[in-house]
């Protein structure tokens, strides 16, 4: 069987290369008898990727959820509590809770996310997630400095802080990220570390603070795949396409961790401050986000019309934290990967998932 | 559109706060009317960019015919894309398709029906086009553009 | 059939189609959907052209576009050129072809407020062609400078063939715009002495010109170019001192136009409408032909015939110098017949794999492209600029003379390509020094 994989990232990046080391993987557990052929940003745009997948453009790819708010409701309320990194303190592990977390609610516990991929004629099998930090060309430290600021925000968290804290949320194109911050258009960018390299910023960034307003990107449905294509394969195969899944995920989770880590150590080696905030703006923001935690829950019932999202948040609270303490001594792409398939993986039943 | 930009980048300067969502109306809205609506008055006034070589060396009758033809293959292919357009606008319909920039939620479904708008109407002028070609009858379209004299040629924008 | 081989098969019926005067954005579709269908079924290809439409119009980088082709629109309707050629001439018409030369910077000025080279030439020509046509200078030299210099409006920023490699490409715009006007100003200055040298070897085809200004002139005449000069610097200054990005340039550019040419009042409503229109329409051709050719690319990469060919033409032979000779070659062939924005959206998919696989800097083949593209305007037998040339003189001067008098710059472009090939730093030294 031959899978037609897409993925928006360009070739040579980390998400395209995570992408090659899967299909490797999905061969190596089928003996060559699962193909999968990899198309980065060839096939399909990030933009596309919903409706790529759904129509059978491609038989599989990678669907960034909150790019897709109406369609993604359920999920994306969950995409959207990611500050928990800094209720948590979850450092740099936090995305590898979260891949697990997330994996785990989805696929056993969140009936209403399975209906809305299965709206989208998809089935969802795996995510991937890092730590988002606040990159600035202007210090940081305490709440002072925030004020006025220009800040280039990737989700409605962000931006429901930046008002907070007296900034300005500004949503920018990924690739004009350089040319934003070099020119003014922002002054800042929440972003994964790994982005100082990726993109270049380190010539232009002053500090970067770590844990406020911490968060990440946590709504990746990195290997959804059609739903006629999955029905189609034997369950044999089914299984093991969610198990390389699993590892794609965790892969890219892993890797992303450690291209923050290089980030960091590039910026410290360039003189940027790398800095955590002061004791008030630190508690002031644990603050915020607690209040918006509940706030979150009451926005998609009311604008949104889901049902239960107190209990949805309580209980994906509840698995994240247990992830945080699975995730603790993982020392691997591959541990984690078995991690997560030995608690969830081996849970799901494939004679019906996605059936 | 031009107008919109300009006072961004003014509130920016100025006021210091950009206008909320710029990018996303100026590519969903402005971008697409521009693109789609615009579309049969392409089609009317012949602009379409096409590979004169070969056909300029055919007998003019010949090159009559190749023209009723491209008129058929646009009204197959503007026909096609109309119908599935609005089946892929209804989708965006049924979920009220929005984007969120900041904490604002911006509707993006009514865009997606300017697409299957656009493209029939240009079904209809080439459809028109096709009838004159087959009958014989003088089209009654205005294919010439008022006093923009020699720079209007197909493919200008190089 | 295997995969590549069906879209061998399309590649064959594409040619057909468009052999036929179907257009070019109509062809792409109904190939790429049809060869759709075939590799991946009826599902897929009907999900792709109810997705790629909207999907490629709905594009931040892409909406510049047509905020470029209104400010350049404005600028040529607004006669705001006027002041230029004039000006040129003041200072430099002391010099042995000195109104030639005149017309070859008043080109290079007015290129960086439009987008395209056919504008560039139109309006130079109107200007620049009857004044030397009247100094008894060859009319080939008059028609031909005026024609190639037209070529510089779409390397010197803003150009809409830069905006859409950009797109297609996947590179930052900013880089090619400043690398563009680096290729434009050496282009600038080939042409330039190309016309000296010209004029030195035989002095008839541009007799001297009756030039007693005062100082008092030139700096008079300088002041007629304020408005062009002001919107230039304008929009320079923002893109790449750090004010703005391209797209806002664009519409600053453009809004600042009609502000200045309301101004002066050379820009009517009727004018400001004849422009608007002109960019309507030259956007939504430019629409069509992209989404034919996002969806062609897609076929393209799924059939395997993009890998097939980049595999093929990179093992002819393991020296870049020949592998880039041979992409010369071509395009200096398509150019022949094609115009530049459907030669550029048709190719892209087939020769961009060629150069990321070649492992070629894609700022620098960009504008290596639009360069070999551009001399496709002035060559034989489709020439759009030769062609634009000719409806300014009407009877005057030949189509066979304008095309003899670019002779020799075609020539001396042979020469820059060269140039570029051999020095590719000379291409990304700006974008390298003031982007990186
Ligand atoms: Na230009
Ligand atoms: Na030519």
């Amino acid at each position: 069987t031959d899978i037609r994989y897409a993925t928006g990232f360009a070739p040579g990046t980390t998400g395209a290369n995570t992408a090659i080391a899967t299909a490797e993987k999905l061969s190596e557990l089928t003996n060559g008898a699962m193909k999968m052929e990899v198309f980065p940003q060839s096939l399909l745009s990030f933009g596309e990727m919903n409706a790529g997948v759904r129509d059978g453009i491609a038989d599989a790819g990678f669907v960034l959820l909150p790019y897709f708010p109406a369609e993604f409701r359920n999920t994306g309320m969950i995409a959207d509590l990611t500050m928990i990194f800094t209720l948590k303190n979850t450092g740099d592990r936090g995305g590898l809770a979260w891949t697990g977390a997330l994996t785990e609610y989805i696929m056993l516990n969140c009936d209403a996310c399975q209906a809305e991929m299965a709206a989208q004629n998809q089935v969802y099998t795996s995510t991937s997630a890092t730590e988002y930090s606040l990159m600035c060309t202007k210090p940081l430290g305490t709440a002072e400095d925030l004020k006025g600021l220009k800040i280039r925000v990737a989700g409605a968290n962000w931006s429901r802080w930046a008002q907070d804290v007296g900034a300005t949320p500004v949503s920018l194109p990924q690739n004009e990220l350089y040319e934003g911050l070099s020119q003014g258009i922002i002054d800042c960018t929440i972003s994964g570390m790994t982005e100082i390299n990726d993109a270049g910023l380190s010539d232009v960034l002053k500090a970067v603070m770590v844990d406020v307003p911490g968060g990440g990107f946590g709504g990746s449905a990195m290997m959804n795949i059609n739903r006629d294509v999955w029905q189609s394969l034997s369950v044999d195969e089914r299984m093991a396409y969610a198990k390389a899944a699993t590892f794609a995920g965790a892969k890219l989770a892993w890797d992303y961790r450690v291209g923050n880590t290089k980030g960091r150590e590039t910026a410290e080696a360039k003189g940027i401050d790398v800095v955590d905030a002061d004791a008030a703006l630190r508690a002031a923001t644990e603050e915020w986000i607690h209040q918006d935690f509940d706030g979150i829950a009451k926005l998609y019932a009311e604008k949104y019309a889901l049902k239960g999202t107190d209990e949805s948040v309580a209980t994906f609270m509840q698995i994240f934290e247990k992830w945080t303490g699975l995730v603790a001594n993982v020392d691997g792409a591959e541990a984690l990967s078995d991690l997560i398939w030995e608690q969830i993986g081996t849970k799901v039943d494939f004679n019906t998932y996605g059936m | 559109m031009v107008l919109h930009i300009t006072l961004d980048v003014a509130s920016r300067y100025i006021l210091n706060t950009p206008l909320p969502g710029t990018i996303e109306i100026v590519i969903n809205y402005h971008m697409i009317i521009i693109g789609f609506l615009s579309l049969s008055f392409t089609e009317e006034k012949n602009r379409n960019i096409s590979v004169e070589l070969v056909a300029d060396l055919l007998p003019k009758r010949v090159q009559l015919r190749l023209d009723v033809l491209a008129s058929f293959v646009s009204v197959v292919v503007f026909g096609f894309l109309t119908y599935r357009n609005w089946v892929e606008a209804m989708k965006k319909f049924d979920i009220l398709a929005f984007v969120t920039q900041g904490t604002t939620d911006i509707p993006i479904w009514p865009a997606y029906f300017v697409v299957p708008f656009g493209c029939a109407m240009v079904c209809l002028v080439a459809l028109y086009k096709l009838i004159c070609g087959l009958t014989g009858v003088k089209s009654g379209l205005d294919s010439e553009l008022f006093d923009v004299d020699e720079l209007t040629v197909p493919g200008e924008a190089a | 059939m295997s995969n590549v081989e069906i879209g061998f098969s399309a590649l064959g019926i594409l040619f057909v189609l468009l052999a036929m005067r179907i257009p070019i954005g109509l062809s792409l579709i109904v190939v790429s959907f049809g060869g759709l269908w075939v590799l991946i079924g009826w599902k897929g290809a009907y999900g792709a052209i109810g997705i790629v439409p909207y999907k490629f119009t709905a594009n931040w980088v892409l909406s510049s576009i047509p905020m470029f082709l209104l400010m350049g629109y404005v600028a040529y309707h607004a006669q705001l050129t006027k002041g230029l050629f004039q000006a040129a001439r003041v200072w430099m018409g002391a010099l042995p072809g000195g109104l030639a030369i005149s017309a070859v910077i008043g080109s290079s000025i007015f290129a960086a407020v439009t987008g395209s080279s056919l504008a560039c030439t139109a309006a130079m020509g109107r200007i620049a062609v009857p004044e030397m046509l009247r100094s008894n200078y060859h009319p080939e030299l008059a028609t031909g400078t005026v024609a190639i210099a037209g070529t510089i409006g779409a390397l010197i920023p803003p150009s809409i063939l830069l905006i859409l490699y950009g797109v297609i490409a996947s590179q930052p715009v900013p880089h090619l715009f400043l690398a563009g006007l680096g290729v434009g100003v050496i282009s600038a200055i080939a042409y330039v002495v190309v016309i000296v040298l010209r004029v030195a070897v035989n002095p008839n085809i541009a007799p001297p010109v009756n030039n007693d200004y005062t100082w008092r002139d030139r700096f008079t005449a300088l002041g007629d170019t304020w408005p062009i000069i002001l919107v230039m610097i304008f929009i320079f200054a923002g893109l790449f001192g750090g004010i703005f990005t391209a797209t806002e340039a664009g519409a600053l550019g453009a809004f600042f136009a009609c502000i200045v040419g309301f101004a002066k009042r050379t820009l009517t409503w009727q004018k400001f409408r004849a422009a608007a229109l002109e960019c309507l329409l030259t956007t939504s051709a430019l629409i069509v032909i992209g989404v034919g050719a996002s969806l062609f690319t897609r076929f393209l990469a799924i059939s395997g015939v993009g890998t097939a060919i980049s595999t093929t033409i990179l093992g002819i032979s393991d020296q870049a110098i020949v592998i880039l000779i041979m992409i010369v070659v071509l395009y200096l062939l398509i150019g022949c017949f094609l115009e530049p924005v459907g030669a550029l959206l048709l190719t892209l998919p087939i020769v961009l794999p060629i150069i990321l696989a070649g492992g070629y800097d894609m700022i620098w083949f960009g504008l290596l492209l639009v360069k070999l593209l551009e001399i496709g305007m002035v060559t034989p037998p489709i020439g759009m600029n030769v062609f634009v040339m000719k409806g300014v003189v009407g009877d005057q001067v030949s189509l066979t003379s304008i095309f003899k008098g670019v002779g020799w710059f075609i020539v001396m472009d042979l020469v820059v390509v060269a140039g570029m090939i051999a020095f590719p730093e000379t291409v990304l030294w700006l974008p390298n020094l003031l982007l990186n």
